[in-house]
C-alpha cells in the first residue's frame, strides 16, 4: 500500500512534464515512421538531449514543490531518476512497437 | 519514549564570506525550541542544514545520538516547513490531506471555513488560506520534530491562535522548531530559545536577552 501510494506521488510529479515530454516522443514516433530505423540514433540522442533540457529548467522552476515530496519521503535524485526513467522506458518501447508495425 | 535532536559543528561559508561557525541546539519531544535571528543570520540556511538540503564544510546532525546526513530521507523523524507555499499547486485538499496521511474532517473541526473547499485546487485558495493548509499539515505529519520556518506570516490572528493551541497539543507527542519574525507568538509557546547572530546560537536565559542581542525592542 504504501508503495502504491509512492508510485502515485511519483506519477504526481511526473505529470509536471508529461505533455511537453510525450509530445516530444509522439514527434520521434512520426519521423521514425517516416524515415525508418536509419534514424534511431539521431532520435535517441534527441530525445536524451530533451529529457536533460526538461531536467535543466524544471529543476528551478519546480525546487519549491520538491519540499512536498521530501515531507512524503521521497527525495529529489528518486523523483528525477525514476520520472526520467519512465519517460525515457516509454520512447525506447514506442519506437519498438512502431518499428514491428512498420514491419509487418 | 523521549527523542532528541541535536545539531551542531556546523560551519557554511559562501565564497570567502562565514556565514555560520559556532552553532548548537537541540529540541526534545515534548519541547519547542525557538530560533530567532535578523534577516541574513542564517535561520533558512540552518534549518536547510538540519534537513539536508544544504551542505556546509562541517555538520553533525543527530536523532537520539544517530548522525543523520539527510533527513529529507527520514519524515518519520523529520518534516519541514519552508517559507515559501511548496504544495504543488494542482493538486486539491482532497488529495493533499490523503498524500500526508490525514484526517480533513479533523482539519475542518477546528477550521470550519474549509469545509466547501474539500475538493477544492490548492492554486483556487488564497495566499492565508494556502498557508494555513500548509502549516497544519507539518504539525500534524507523523515525525518525532518539525521544523516550522515562518509559520504565522499570511495567517490572521484568530487562525495563528489556532495554530498555537494546535501545536500546545501536538508537542505532547514531538517536538517543533520555530523561527518567526512575529516573535510575540513564538515567545508565547517556546520552551526553549536561542538566537542567531553573527553565525553563533545563543541560548536565551530569559526573554531579555532578545533585547540584549538586538533584535527588538521588548
Amino acid at each position: 500500500m504504501q508503495l502504491l501510494k509512492k508510485i502515485k506521488i511519483i506519477f504526481t510529479f511526473y505529470r509536471s512534464f508529461f505533455i511537453a515530454s510525450n509530445t516530444i516522443t509522439v514527434c520521434c514516433i512520426f519521423i521514425f515512421l517516416k524515415n525508418g530505423i536509419s534514424v534511431y540514433f539521431p532520435l535517441f540522442w534527441f530525445k536524451i538531449v530533451t529529457l536533460g533540457l526538461i531536467y535543466y529548467f524544471l529543476r528551478s522552476y519546480k525546487s519549491k514543490e520538491i519540499y512536498y515530496y521530501q515531507n512524503l519521503g521521497i527525495s529529489k535524485i528518486i523523483l528525477w531518476a525514476s520520472t526520467l526513467a519512465i519517460d525515457f522506458l516509454m520512447f525506447i518501447v514506442s519506437i519498438i512497437i512502431t518499428n514491428q508495425v512498420n514491419a509487418v | 519514549m523521549q527523542y532528541k535532536l541535536e545539531v551542531d559543528s556546523i560551519v557554511l561559508e559562501f565564497g570567502r564570506k562565514r556565514i555560520l561557525s559556532d552553532i548548537y541546539f537541540q529540541c526534545e519531544t515534548g519541547k519547542i525550541t525557538g530560533l530567532l535571528g535578523g534577516n541574513g543570520q542564517g535561520k533558512t540556511c540552518l534549518m536547510n542544514i538540519v534537513y539536508g538540503n544544504l551542505n556546509p564544510i562541517s555538520k553533525s546532525i543527530r536523532f537520539n545520538n544517530v548522525p543523520v546526513l539527510k533527513a529529507f530521507n527520514r519524515p518519520d523523524l523529520l518534516t519541514y516547513l519552508p517559507q515559501f507555499n511548496f504544495i504543488p499547486s494542482h493538486l486539491n485538499l482532497k488529495r493533499i490531506f490523503s498524500d500526508f496521511g490525514l484526517d480533513f474532517f479533523e482539519f475542518e473541526k477546528v477550521f470550519p471555513e474549509f469545509s466547501p473547499l474539500y475538493k477544492s485546487s490548492i492554486k483556487t485558495l488564497s495566499s492565508g488560506q494556502r498557508r494555513l493548509i500548509e502549516v497544519y499539515l507539518i504539525i500534524k505529519s507523523k515525525s518525532q520534530f518539525s521544523m516550522l520556518d515562518e509559520p504565522f506570516t499570511y495567517l490572521m490572528p484568530i487562525q495563528i491562535d489556532k495554530i498555537i493551541e494546535l501545536l500546545e497539543i501536538e508537542k505532547s507527542r514531538k517536538g517543533f522548531i520555530i523561527s518567526d519574525h512575529m516573535f510575540r507568538y513564538v515567545i508565547k509557546i517556546i520552551d526553549t530559545l536561542y538566537i542567531l547572530k553573527d553565525g553563533k546560537t545563543h541560548l536565551a536565559k530569559d526573554i531579555a536577552d532578545i533585547d540584549k542581542f538586538g533584535y527588538a525592542r521588548l
